[in-house]
């Protein structure tokens, strides 16, 4: 259009009785860059495509980077739900309770590109959470995801709510000034109590898979620290924290599923704490209950420019000697998808660092050089790096929100976190006695073979000296030097060959328990389907009993017979289907208790037995552990109480449970005025296939296999406890005593 | 009048005789065929009501490849065809063992809410007469709730109440959800079962109104508190009423104002259960799980243990997509101490994860030390 044009088009339309004002704007803007003696930026319409994109690489990172926004705006809940997802062209809703936004925030800053307004206002108004979001840009996620957004928006106290309509392919192309785009914007009634914002994203550019909600779960999980980060606020203990429920799955189940803290974490060697304090010093904090290691390091390097932070991994081998064998397989997958360390960054996530693929600390490369012979590489750690905007104001996320900008802020942060880990692991296997590289000298195992030794002994008979100087004094030497090793040489075949067996006895124990296993399982599915039938068969018959006369009192005798049988076939099933989740949790000890004697109550009511039961304190709780496995002990202790008891004939059995807590462990005492245990057969009540008892048809206990207290003693040993017989308290004969750690919060 | 119902089940030990009563016969004379096949045999029966087992590819016997379909298949197809046909809504309850109902619906998770009630077959054995009743309930429901939209009368009127106290109950949308003209008899059922009588709320359960007696309901002669509740019209009437023993809780609230003297609230459990004793009832206060003590101000039953607790001494449980006038359940600190709460997968609320932290570490202790 020529400049005359321009001021005729302009003049028409300011004559107008109702002028478009838009097109006043545009006319004016091309006017002023027509006539001007001055230029200035314009910015094309598909500005913000590259916004979209081009910057943000991958879908689940755009899903991320909207549930952030939804943090930043004080919101509890975050519901993302999708639609005909499948394929390309569905929909995406995600709504939030946060604050909402009025028209004018909506115009002054939602609609204005990289705003300041987080940076000036670092910290959401009502938790006081420091924004994750900082190059506002981030709502342009919407635009990376779909080719439509209906953005509405709710502010508590305001009887309407606002919708704006954004269509991203359609109006905002090439050639169009940005600023000539309008997206309409109305208001519909709403509860005046109501807040929040809802994005309807339609259109969806990608179509979702299985894998990919897995992937925007694994983000959505990760998005905030695995361990509690110290309050970087005095105010943030009144933060609720917010939930993300995805196409009604709420992070807590997922979070569950993906059982991180339960399949994995518990099942580390260590746990590596360390800092960055004010004046640049890095402390170290390495701790292992399992190689009783409890130590502080300073670093002699300093870290001036980093500024505080602070690191917390787990560290992991994957192997029988230092966690449970049954754990081995899954706990290695674990740290093969998960393993790493992670950077979050005002508790958001900062990716890639941490990713399956990522080896931002060149663990992996070192690992495959050899250059560390311990286990170090990024599945060996779980953990991350808490950096704040407030302390590390150097280290800056790119545009992209895919790293940070590689400073020298980074260069020590990386060098920091690299000296961490290499001191660590170094430490640890150390005290393992494990070679700790490649060239260290001297390294010597602590087991001996047979053939060491002799070579050790005929060097010392040698002595350097000419055999045809040996006198018969010498000879002498020889021979009962010879027979001393020989002696040693037969003690340590021997006690092979007792470990062997013994390994053999175990092994034919998992045997007979797996077989056994495998036939409890089914019987007691078979007899919980065979339950209703019964019931109902027992019903209907009840009525026409009763109606011809039958006696009341037969029926019931019936009716609890079946009812034992079934509870019985009940709590069996219940307790393979609980040891079917690996899940292994705090458990409080009074709720496994109160459960156990309410399932047993009726059946030692008949047999005339006094229950007692004591749990001081209260709230006391295990370490984590599996809790059919205290359910297994709790039920050994009682079928061997019973044989107890019945044997002995009382008049008045008692069996008396009591947990307390002492020191950091929870001990468990199961009594009873039984016959008591031979002194004879004390030191051999945990051995496998060791029994005394004679079988018992009629017994809840049933034929003693002699595997009960075996199997007491392999759960107390594997959380690190131990099984004993002890003296039993006044009217007792008989006392078992199970140790355990307790709960890590219950620890001194 | 007898009721027909029609029982579906692949393998039937006897359900459907004892679902039977001298109102209502169900029939389970209907074989298992293919899913299209099935639900043409089920509409040209046209029962009151429909009963049918989760899962109808367990008998191999019966067994057949074009039978491998579940209860919700069956009642999909129903719903649908009742969209169609409102004449053919009829109620449709679920009944299998007690595994599968925990792992499946309680909470919900299959994707369509297509059933009225579920029911476990031991349930049914042992509490024939009220799932009988129930049933029989559901039936004179669907058929109160039809009648109600052909004459369009006032939704207040469904649930046997005064157009003035409706209003006053602030039910807010959930009205604007009945009358909606579009929607089918099954799903303003629904509404009402989930919202109104399945739920604490504007209507209150015995269990319920023990706690805000504050009394224990083992303990105390609960039908001897009913009869009188029941007396002074406090019980509620409307739809679905004859299956689920309820009170309307602004009716409880008056008469117990008045019975009390005061706001049952500022009373602890033993002055409330002194006044109840001194007014001829045979009550034993309920005692705190948490402080083991009676002087406490029980206000509601927990999720978990349904037993009396005290609103300071027990946590929210996970309850989203309640309406406002629903009581969000809460679990006892008892409960949450012993992890027995998770034994009916309940949830607690994120709000109240600080709570449940101090609990399990023991540094907020039982008996308020």
């Amino acid at each position: 259009m020529t400049l005359e044009e321009l001021k005729r088009r302009l003049s028409e339309e300011l004559a107008k009785e109702t002028p478009n004002h838009r097109l006043i704007a545009e006319l004016t803007d091309a006017l002023l860059d027509e006539t001007s003696d001055e230029v200035r930026f314009s910015v094309d319409a598909q500005h913000i495509n590259r916004l979209g994109l081009e910057l943000v690489g991958k879908q689940e990172t755009a899903v991320s980077e909207l549930i952030k926004n939804a943090y930043d705006a004080d919101a509890t809940e975050v519901l993302v739900e999708f639609e005909n997802y499948k394929d390309k062209g569905g929909r995406l809703v995600i709504s939030d309770n946060g604050n909402g936004m009025t028209s004018d925030v909506i115009r002054r800053s939602w609609m204005r590109l990289s705003t300041d307004e987080k940076n000036e206002f670092p910290t959401s108004p009502i938790f006081k959470r420091l924004r994750a979001g900082r190059k506002g840009i981030g709502r342009f996620s919407a635009q990376r995801l779909g080719k439509r957004l209906t953005l509405e928006s709710n502010v508590a106290g305001s009887v309407t709510g606002i919708r704006v309509l954004f269509n991203w392919d359609e109006e905002f192309k090439a050639g169009r000034n940005l600023n000539s785009i309008w997206n309409s914007i109305s208001t519909y009634p709403k509860e005046s109590s109501k807040k929040g914002t809802k994005l309807i994203i339609d259109d969806l550019r990608d179509g979702w898979t299985d894998a990919a909600f897995k992937q925007v779960w694994k983000s959505i999980i990760f998005l905030q620290p695995p361990f509690k980060l110290a309050a970087t606020s005095p105010k943030m203990d009144v933060d609720p924290g917010f939930s993300v429920v995805i196409n009604g799955k709420s992070n807590s189940v997922v979070n569950t599923e993906f059982s991180i803290e339960k399949s994995f974490l518990q099942h580390a060697l260590a746990t590596i704490a360390a800092k960055i304090d004010e004046n640049g010093n890095a402390h170290i904090h390495l701790s292992s209950p399992k190689l009783d290691i409890d130590e502080e390091h300073v670093l002699d390097e300093r870290f001036l420019v980093v500024g505080e932070l602070s690191f917390e991994a787990r560290y992991f081998v994957y192997h029988s000697s230092v966690m449970p064998g049954r754990f081995v397989k899954d706990a290695s997958r674990m740290g093969r998808d998960f393993g790493g360390i992670r950077v979050y960054r005002n508790g958001f996530r900062v990716l890639p660092y941490g990713e399956k693929a990522d080896d931002w600390l060149n663990l992996s490369y070192d690992a495959a050089l050899r250059t560390t012979l311990n286990p170090a590489n990024n599945n060996n750690f779980f953990g991350h790096v808490a950096i704040d905007r407030d302390n590390n104001p150097y280290l800056e996320e790119t545009s992209s929100r895919e790293g940070l900008i590689e400073n020298e802020a980074f260069i020590e942060l990386h060098q920091f976190t690299r000296k961490v880990i290499d001191w660590a692991a170094q430490r640890i296997a150390s005290v393992r006695n494990r070679k700790r590289t490649s060239g260290q000298r001297g390294f010597r195992s602590d087991v001996r073979r047979p053939s060491d030794i002799l070579s050790e002994a005929i060097k010392s008979l040698d002595g350097g000296e000419n055999d045809a100087t040996s006198s018969t004094e010498d000879r002498e030497e020889i021979r009962a030097k010879l027979s001393a090793v020989i002696g040693e040489v037969k003690t340590y075949e021997d006690e092979a060959t007792s470990r062997i067996q013994s390994m053999l006895d175990y092994e034919e124990m998992l045997r007979v328990l797996a077989s056994l296993g495998i036939s409890i399982s089914v019987f007691s599915h078979e007899i919980k389907g065979a339950q209703n039938g019964v019931n109902t068969q027992i019903a209907l018959i009840s009525s026409e009993f009763l109606s011809l006369g039958g006696e009341r009192s037969r029926l019931n005798s019936l009716k609890e017979a079946l009812d034992r049988l079934f509870s019985l076939g009940g709590y069996v099933d219940a307790l393979v289907s609980k040891h079917e989740s690996r899940e292994l949790k705090e458990v409080s000890v009074l709720g496994v208790i109160e459960s156990f004697v309410n399932q047993f109550k009726a059946y030692l009511d008949r047999q005339g037995v006094v229950f007692d039961t004591d749990v001081t304190p209260s709230y006391l709780r295990t370490c984590a552990i599996h809790r059919s496995e205290l359910d297994s002990v709790l039920f050994n202790f009682l079928t061997n109480s019973t044989k107890s008891l019945k044997s002995s004939g009382l008049r008045e059995p008692r069996i008396r449970i009591a947990a307390t807590k002492e020191e950091n462990w929870m001990v468990l005492r199961f009594e009873d005025n039984g016959k008591g245990i031979d002194d004879e057969y004390i030191g051999r009540v945990f051995d496998a296939f060791f029994t005394t008892s004679e079988p018992d048809p009629d017994d809840i206990s049933g034929k003693g296999t002699g595997l009960g207290l075996r199997i007491v003693a392999d759960i107390a040993e594997a959380y690190g406890g131990s099984v004993s017989v002890v003296s039993p308290s006044e009217n007792y004969n008989c006392c078992i005593e199970f140790r355990i750690p307790v709960s890590e919060d219950q620890r001194k | 009048m007898t009721y027909r119902g029609l029982y579906i089940d692949d393998m039937d030990e006897g359900s459907a005789e004892i679902l039977s009563g001298s109102d209502l016969k169900f029939s389970s004379e209907i074989s298992l065929c293919s899913l299209p096949e099935l639900a043409q045999k089920i509409r040209e029966y046209g029962p009151d009501i429909l009963a049918i087992d989760y899962r109808l590819d367990e008998n191999q016997e019966a067994y057949n490849r074009e039978n491998t379909y579940r209860a919700g298949g069956v009642a999909q197809l129903l719903r649908e065809v009742a969209l169609e046909n409102p004449k053919e809504d009829f109620p449709i309850i679920m009944v299998s063992n007690e595994n599968k109902i925990s792992t499946l619906f309680s909470p919900d998770k299959t994707a369509h809410d297509l059933f009225d009630e579920w029911y476990s077959k031991e349930s049914i054995a042992e509490s024939r007469c009220r799932v009988q009743r129930q049933a029989v309930s559901l039936i004179e429901g669907y058929k109160a709730i039809a009648d109600w939209r052909t004459k369009g009368h006032e939704t207040s009127e469904l649930f046997s109440i005064s157009r003035d106290a409706w209003h006053d109950l602030s039910v807010g949308d959930f009205a604007q959800e009945l009358e909606e003209p579009s929607i089918p008899t099954h799903v303003i059922a629904r509404h009402i079962l989930r919202k109104v009588v399945l739920r604490t709320g504007i209507l209150l359960n015995t269990r319920d109104i023990s706690a805000r007696l504050g009394i224990d309901p083992e303990l105390s002669k609960m039908d001897e508190i009913m009869d009188e509740i029941g007396a002074r019209g406090i019980m509620y009437t409307g739809v679905f009423s004859s299956g689920w023993k309820r009170a309307w809780r602004h009716r409880f609230n008056a008469w117990a104002a008045d019975f009390f003297g005061a706001q049952i609230t500022s009373l602890t459990g033993i002055q409330r259960a002194q006044i109840l004793e001194e007014k001829g009832f045979s009550v034993k206060p309920a005692i705190s799980k948490w402080t083991k003590s009676s002087k406490e101000f029980f206000a509601l039953s927990c999720a978990s243990c349904d037993y009396p607790t005290e609103q300071m001494n027990s946590v929210a449980a996970l309850d989203s997509d309640v309406p406002s006038f629903v009581d969000r359940k809460r679990i006892c600190f008892h409960c949450v101490m012993t992890d027995h709460y998770e034994k009916k997968k309940l949830k607690i609320s994120s709000i109240d994860e600080p709570v449940v932290c101090r609990i399990k570490s023991g540094s907020l202790k039982e008996g308020g030390a």
